[in-house]
């Protein structure tokens, strides 16, 4: 009994920390990409996909607030959130593995592979508003998702990039939370743990590598 | 056997002969230059040799084509790569390289379309859409006049607009496609008399009339 009311309070603050935390961090992050982009007067395309990939976590962190734990919150509106096929959770996880994949083609400067990731889950997008078809979502979920993080963690210590090394740390924490499905103290804990990750990687303190990989065109 | 069969017949025997001398004269086009606008129209010759040879043999009796789920058939999978291939060469020719595998994976969803549902509907958006941007192709082989991309175009733009090959009309058309394709890419027939680079013309006619001009004063 003493177990749940703490799963219960664990969960919400996770939750409400999720929809504050991460939409604050990705705000950071998006601030230092225009910052930047005034001082040298070029885009960092690197730092762009990053944002982006954040910006999709805070849309899900903000909605996900909103149709569980809010006051606003049924159990339909949860089960519509969830649901797998294209339900807002999976539509926003694919859309940021697919932008993991692209990250790691851009480091590796693999051209014509830049852009394959969003056509082939933008042809998924619409494949299934014309036939109801999503069979292939989960599956190519966990197969980006594993693909990702075995790619950014080689691409990032290849090269020595902080921005690759920060995204595979948050898709490793992020990731592990999909998978472990029936151990929810675990899940609570790894929660927090990337929560405070990405406001410990907005503020620009994850450094572990001296040098920036910046491709700029 | 119909005459009409007969004369089907002869039609796809005919095609299967020119396919196979473009296919050779263009692998000792692609063993001088060493260009890989060669490769393409090898490759997409092989495709539409292998559509003929299919169609043959269906003529014949000897049905060598399969469906795959809902409607998908071998002689699908082969048109779908025959306007999936200039798709990919006019990004070859704009150097998109970004968009390389748009055609590819387009081409993979509208396969699963057939598959899995036998949504044709979907299939002849597709092939029109391709239509639209080969004519794009059709006017770059104009401006720039290189007979054989302007004659791929062509036979694409035709093909699209008449997918159905069982009708003697359409038969008939696909053949002079291929006459065309024929024309331009081997004879070079469409680059001697349509595509006539008049300054070269001109360059050649001055030499020749200075070189008379010289003997008679000689």
């Amino acid at each position: 009994m003493e177990e749940e009311v703490l799963l219960d309070i664990l969960k919400f603050y996770s939750e409400v920390f999720s929809a504050v935390f991460i939409p604050l961090a990705t705000f950071i992050l998006g601030w230092k990409l225009f910052k930047e982009r005034k001082s040298t007067g070029r885009w960092n395309y690197i730092r762009i996909i990053i944002f982006n990939t954040f910006l999709c976590f805070a849309f899900l962190s903000i909605i996900e607030y909103f149709v569980t734990v809010s006051p606003i919150a049924t159990p339909s509106l949860k089960d519509a959130f969830y649901q797998e096929n294209f339900g807002g959770y999976y539509f926003f996880i694919g859309l940021m593995v697919s932008l993991g994949l692209i990250l790691i083609f851009y480091i590796n400067k693999w051209e014509v592979l830049y852009f394959a990731p969003l056509y082939f889950f933008g042809g998924m997008c619409v494949f299934y508003l014309f036939t109801g078809f999503y069979e292939w979502l989960d599956m190519y979920i966990k197969l980006v998702g594993i693909i990702n993080i075995v790619f950014l963690y080689f691409t990032a210590f290849r090269v020595k990039d902080n921005g690759a090394l920060g995204v595979a740390v948050f898709f490793s924490l992020a990731f592990s939370v999909i998978i472990i499905e029936e151990m929810p103290f675990v899940i609570r804990i790894i929660m927090f743990s990337y929560i405070g990750f990405i406001i410990f990687f907005s503020l620009g303190y994850f450094k572990p590598f001296n040098q920036e990989v910046m491709k700029n065109e | 056997m119909s005459e009409q069969i007969e004369f089907f017949i002869a039609i796809q025997i005919i095609s299967i002969f020119l396919l196979i001398l473009i296919e050779r004269s263009v692998l000792k086009k692609w063993k001088k230059n060493r260009n890989n606008l060669e490769i393409f129209v090898f490759f997409f010759t092989i495709v539409i040799l292998m559509g003929t040879i299919i169609r043959l043999f269906n003529l014949i009796g000897l049905s060598i084509d399969f469906t795959i789920g809902g409607g998908l058939t071998l002689y699908f999978i082969l048109v779908l790569i025959t306007i999936t291939f200039p798709l990919d060469f006019i990004l070859y020719l704009k150097q998109l390289k970004r968009f390389y595998l748009l055609p590819m994976i387009s081409s993979l969803y509208i396969g699963l379309a057939i598959y899995l549902y036998n949504l044709i509907s979907i299939f002849i958006l597709y092939a029109i859409i391709c239509v639209i941007i080969n004519l794009d192709l059709a006017y770059k082989g104009w401006k720039n006049r290189n007979g054989m991309v302007f004659m791929i175009s062509i036979y694409v733009i035709i093909n699209g607009l008449f997918p159905n090959k069982g009708s003697l009309f359409v038969s008939i058309i696909t053949f002079f496609s291929i006459i065309l394709l024929y024309c331009g890419s081997t004879s070079g027939f469409i680059d001697k008399y349509f595509f006539v680079d008049k300054e070269e013309k001109q360059r050649l006619q001055n030499i020749w009339i200075s070189k008379i001009l010289i003997e008679e004063k000689a």
